[in-house]
């Protein structure tokens, strides 16, 4: 019950910054958390974001924004930490647990969510995000790739070229 | 269209984490797929193993093994590998044993341990020394598994040649009574090393099922030592303590092919077309003689064989002629007839990333 809090502000209350996502929503996150984001870094260093300015985000809505802040927010900790050569194992085991779960989500969602953490710059995420699709991929035929991955069904002349590439490298289909 | 709504590093970012077989399927998919993948030079084909440069021999009688190839390729292979050392002790020579190879990776042991290697690469590790064993020697039962396709990481698998191979502590002939008077048992704990965790670690198989890795046929020759093949996620291992006679059949079955074939001798090592050699008539002449098997050509319907311990031939299954490749003794060596007691096929693998401790 009565996990130990880490760090939420004794001394003073952390540095705020408002983020505005493509449908006009207003996120209040700690700076720490939002700073995961490469690309938001530089403002909010220069000091944007504060106060009732807000920085607009045109190209994420407010449901994927949520969703890529709950990552910066659990992972803002350990990236303070520099890597966080001091974590413990259990944290460590509870941030991958997290990120697990974290993926387990909609294709669509998932998509939304590459796109955000590639236009933001959120390295760890980009990685999490990329590695969750590649398993996707893993594995399967060419034709199974399409079909998990929600393409549509080939056109003849697209079939013909995917069986031609086929033959390329025999050694992966046998 | 036809394509995931991803900027093209995004999609690069995932595909540059699939191994060699994955992304040739990705490059099937679509074409915006196949032109990230080489437009990036994400696949590199040619770097997995795709021919034959030569046969690792091991003799009864000799200490080292020789490498049959085309002479212009030997310098560059073997004496690389530098398995001719002395021991310091100037009084006892040392010896080196191959136990397996893999898809380029041969796994050897010397006087001081167990290692992988990549020839082609030069790149080697020495494994740790494996617990079960007490760093005894793991001739006959150490085997190599490796997937440059899936991926960059390799696996040691320790298998007795047989119930009551001497290497096998009392512990695991022990556990092993226990569980079945079968043999092979229906489940092996066997002793494993992987180059993910870089230690030795005790792993449950099952012999057989939908689930299985291994499946075993037995062969009765005391003189056949036990091999193993690797494919596709499964491993098949030849015991040593049974009666059937799967693989002399094979062999007579090939003989008989031989002796009815139109017979073509001449040089030709692969892809390389110098150096042929008229030899037809030796070759006719001694094929009647005492013949082994050296090895299957994994990419070609060609098989390789010892004809006469003394020449090595590619049977080409499919043209039904014969390649003369060689003496199968090796230089130094002064012996009457060399006695081949094992043979790897040599399929050399340019991946430069190799697994080693950390």
């Amino acid at each position: 019950m009565a996990a130990p809090e880490s760090g939420d502000g004794n001394n003073g209350a952390a540095r705020m910054v408002t983020l505005i996502s493509s449908d006009n929503t207003r996120f209040e996150v700690e700076a720490a958390a939002a700073s995961l984001s490469q690309t938001l870094q530089l403002t909010i260093l220069d000091g944007g974001g504060g106060g009732g300015d807000g920085i607009p985000l045109p190209n994420v809505d407010s449901a994927t924004l949520s969703k890529v802040l709950e990552y910066c927010i659990k992972h803002a900790p350990a990236a303070a930490n520099g890597g966080a050569p001091n974590a413990t194992a259990v944290d460590r085991a509870e941030l991958e647990r997290f990120d697990n779960e974290f993926v387990n989500i909609d294709q669509s969602v998932l998509y939304s969510l590459i796109m955000a953490a590639h236009n933001l710059e959120i390295e760890g995420l980009q990685s999490l995000v990329a590695k969750k699709v590649a398993d996707m991929i893993k594995g399967k035929s060419p034709m199974e790739i399409r079909r998990t991955l929600g393409f549509p069904d080939p056109t003849p002349e697209e079939q013909a070229e995917m069986n031609a590439h086929m033959l390329e490298y025999g050694w992966a289909y046998e | 269209m036809g394509s995931l709504p991803l900027p093209e590093d995004a999609l690069a970012d995932v595909l540059r984490r699939l191994s060699p077989r994955s992304l040739a399927a990705s490059r099937c998919v679509c074409k915006a797929w196949r032109d990230i993948i080489d437009g990036r030079s994400l696949l590199l084909p040619d770097l997995l193993p795709h021919s034959v440069h030569g046969i690792f021999l091991m003799y009864h009688d000799l200490d080292f093994p020789a490498f049959l190839s085309h002479p212009s390729m030997e310098p560059e292979i073997f004496d690389k590998l530098h398995f001719y050392h002395l021991h310091p002790d100037s009084y006892s020579r040392s010896f080196t044993n191959i136990l397996d190879h893999c898809n380029g990776l041969l796994l050897y042991q010397d006087f001081w341990g167990a290692y992988v290697v990549n020839p082609a690469t030069q790149r080697r590790a020495q494994l740790p020394p494996e617990p079960r064993f007490g760093g005894s020697f793991l001739s006959n039962v150490g085997h190599l598994l490796f997937d440059p396709t899936e991926s960059p990481h390799y696996e040691v698998l320790l298998v007795p040649a047989d119930r009551w191979t001497e290497e096998v502590d009392r512990e695991m002939r022990q556990q092993l009574m226990d569980k079945s008077e079968e043999w092979p048992a229906s489940i092996w704990v066997l002793c494993m090393f992987s180059s993910r965790t870089w230690q030795w670690e005790e792993r449950a198989f099952v012999r057989e099922g939908d689930d299985t890795m291994m499946a075993f046929e037995e062969i009765g020759d005391p003189l056949w030592r036990a091999s193993s093949a690797y494919w596709r996620g499964a491993f098949f291992v030849q015991c040593n303590d049974g009666s059937a006679i799967l693989r002399q059949e094979t062999m007579l079955a090939m003989m008989r092919m031989i002796t009815n074939a139109h017979l073509k001798s001449k040089f030709e090592w692969d892809s390389d077309r110098d150096n042929i050699i008229d030899d037809e008539f030796e070759v006719e002449q001694n094929i009647s003689t005492h013949n082994t098997f050296l090895g299957f050509h994994p990419f070609k319907d060609v098989v390789f064989l010892n004809v006469s311990l003394d020449r090595a031939v590619a049977y080409h299954l499919d043209t039904c002629t014969i390649q003369d490749l060689g003496e199968v003794r090796p230089r130094y060596y002064n012996g009457p007839v060399a006695s081949v007691i094992s043979s790897f096929v040599y399929t050399p693998c340019l991946i430069a990333e190799f697994p080693e401790s950390k």
